[in-house]
């Protein structure tokens, strides 16, 4: 995969504050197609009806989850590629086991910054 | 009712055929088994010795974040300000709001303030309740919140940063 600066990006979190943050980041990183949910169901509506690049989400979220959010998205046959990103304060191993199991591309511990940001991206798109 | 007014032992004793201190002590413990039911459905033990001191160390370790968070703001919009020859003026204009909207955080720590103080009176008057009763706390079922918390393992922000580091996330994806 390739990350391409126009690629839409779904971020999905019940913080607005958060939203923001990530979204200025992404820009800094030159991805401006940006687009946002504050919940999983919100999420998933969005994305059965546009094409997405990238979904970052939280995990605490309700009453869907993004843990919930992200096994909908694997057992979606149209969706099972997407790449994932948990951004998530919810940094128990067993968390970040089930998030890769659950078919995570990987993992953010809240707080973080630009660099990890683009990090893990970049494990997924290769350097951008 | 005054004690004057409490029935005399010689007349409890003599109650068979005594139909109002019969009705009396009936009352009083239909009142009692109401009241231990009231005081368990509280939880004392559990609520002044887990959960009221584990919301404490919440708000606490909020606190803590909120002031390193808006210990970094201040410190940046201080920089801008700082800067050689001064900021632009809208730079400056932003850098000042950025200043005048961190003053909720004094609001915020005062407000917290009530909220501990409130805790610990809370904390302090179950566990006396705890401490002079032989009442059980009563088990209350598991809500859907609490059960997705603990089916999840969901339990927000560890108390003293994250458990697992990035680097041991970073290992376990490869």
């Amino acid at each position: 995969m390739v990350a391409n600066a126009s690629m839409p990006i779904l971020v999905v979190d019940d913080y607005k504050t958060t939203i923001r943050i990530v979204h200025s980041l992404l820009r800094q990183l030159g991805f401006d197609n940006l687009d946002e949910a504050a919940s999983g169901e919100e999420a998933l509506g969005k994305l059965k009806s546009k094409s997405y690049g990238l979904v970052i989400s939280d995990w605490n979220m309700e009453p869907m989850t993004g843990y919930d959010l992200l096994k909908s998205v694997r057992g979606d046959a149209a969706l099972s590629r997407m790449p994932f990103i948990m951004i998530t304060a919810e940094s128990k191993t067993e968390n970040v086991v089930a998030a890769k199991q659950a078919g995570a591309n990987n993992y953010i511990v809240k707080p973080f910054n630009a660099e990890t940001l683009k990090q893990k991206m970049s494990t997924i798109f290769g350097e951008f | 009712m005054t004690s004057s007014n409490y029935p005399k032992p010689d007349r409890l004793v003599a109650a068979s055929d005594d139909q109002p201190a019969s009705s009396e002590i009936v009352s009083l413990h239909r009142n009692l088994a109401a009241l231990r039911a009231v005081v368990g459905g509280l939880a004392p033990h559990q609520m002044g010795a887990e959960r009221l001191p584990a919301a404490r160390a919440e708000i606490v370790a909020m606190r803590r974040e909120a002031d390193d968070g808006i210990g970094r703001i201040l410190t940046s919009a201080e920089t801008l300000l700082a800067g050689p020859g001064g900021a632009a003026n809208d730079v400056q204009v932003h850098a000042i709001a950025i200043l005048e909207a961190c003053g909720f955080h004094d609001l915020i720590g005062q407000r917290l303030s009530k909220v501990l103080d409130l805790l610990c009176t809370l904390e302090a008057r179950l566990n006396s309740v705890a401490a002079c009763t032989d009442v059980m706390d009563t088990v209350v079922a598991e809500t859907a919140a609490e059960r997705l918390c603990r089916e999840q393992v969901i339990r927000g922000p560890a108390l003293n940063g994250p458990d697992v580091l990035q680097s041991e996330i970073d290992a376990l994806f490869g």
